[in-house]
């Protein structure tokens, strides 16, 4: 199955990427998170930390809900999901 | 109820004739956001550049304003969020509460101003005559 990743904000100036798209297997939270950190070439750990989303950078959105991390870990992706990562917001 | 996340702000004279309207309203609350010519290191700061996420920024937007006007028993309430491009000294955001009494106006604009700062997916980065950063924001509860 295929799911669209969008970056928001910094992340996308850090890694250069807008929006990807990732051949999954499974569907699970940690196949999308394990893609993810090898696509964006995450070294650094700045998104995905010991195979997960760091908590405190990060909130996500599936098919524009946002959803908490400990509910990724339940959720199946399937084909044509889009997936938001976005930083903590910092407007006003 | 007004929200709004544009390029563009309404003319304040415009929004306020809209919350005129009640004969209830017996105060006006406003909150306007402007641009700092200075960051926080004493550079000179040219503009923000706001990214957000076109749906959700409205939504999560229209529920905060929402809640607030249950809450406080509010007569009406808008609020408007500029994205894109804002020069220093340029207004980027604009609240506004209509109550009968000042004290749930004031409570209430603060809760949406709050609100708006912590859980509206919008991004700001800072462009200074020294270059450029993102603002990163903190984490302050629930973002759902």
């Amino acid at each position: 199955m295929r799911v669209c990743v969008r970056l928001y904000g910094w992340l996308k100036d850090y890694f250069k990427v807008g929006t990807l798209t990732l051949e999954l297997d499974y569907g699970s939270y940690q196949e999308l998170v394990s893609k993810l950190a090898k696509n964006l070439n995450d070294k650094d750990g700045l998104l995905v930390e010991g195979g997960r989303l760091r908590e405190e950078e990060v909130i996500v959105a599936l098919n524009g809900e946002v959803v908490s991390l400990k509910e990724l870990n339940r959720i199946k992706f399937k084909d044509g999901d889009i997936i938001d990562v976005m930083p903590l917001p910092s407007g006003g | 109820m007004i929200v709004k996340v544009s390029k563009e702000l309404d003319p304040l004279p415009y929004l306020i004739s809209k919350l005129k309207k009640s004969p209830e309203v017996g105060s006006i609350s406003i909150f306007i956001g402007v641009v700092r010519g200075k960051g926080e290191g004493g550079e000179r700061v040219i503009k923000l550049e706001y990214d957000h996420h076109p749906y959700l920024a409205r939504k999560v937007l229209e529920r905060i304003v929402k809640e607030a006007i249950e809450e406080y028993g509010l007569i009406d309430a808008i609020a408007e969020h500029r994205v894109g491009e804002v020069k220093a000294g340029e207004e980027a955001l604009y609240v506004l509460v209509a109550s009968k009494h000042r004290e749930e106006g004031f409570k209430a604009l603060k809760r949406i101003v709050e609100g708006i700062k912590s859980k509206v997916p919008i991004w700001k980065k800072e462009v200074t005559d020294k270059g450029c950063r993102w603002v990163r924001g903190k984490l302050r509860g629930g973002h759902s």
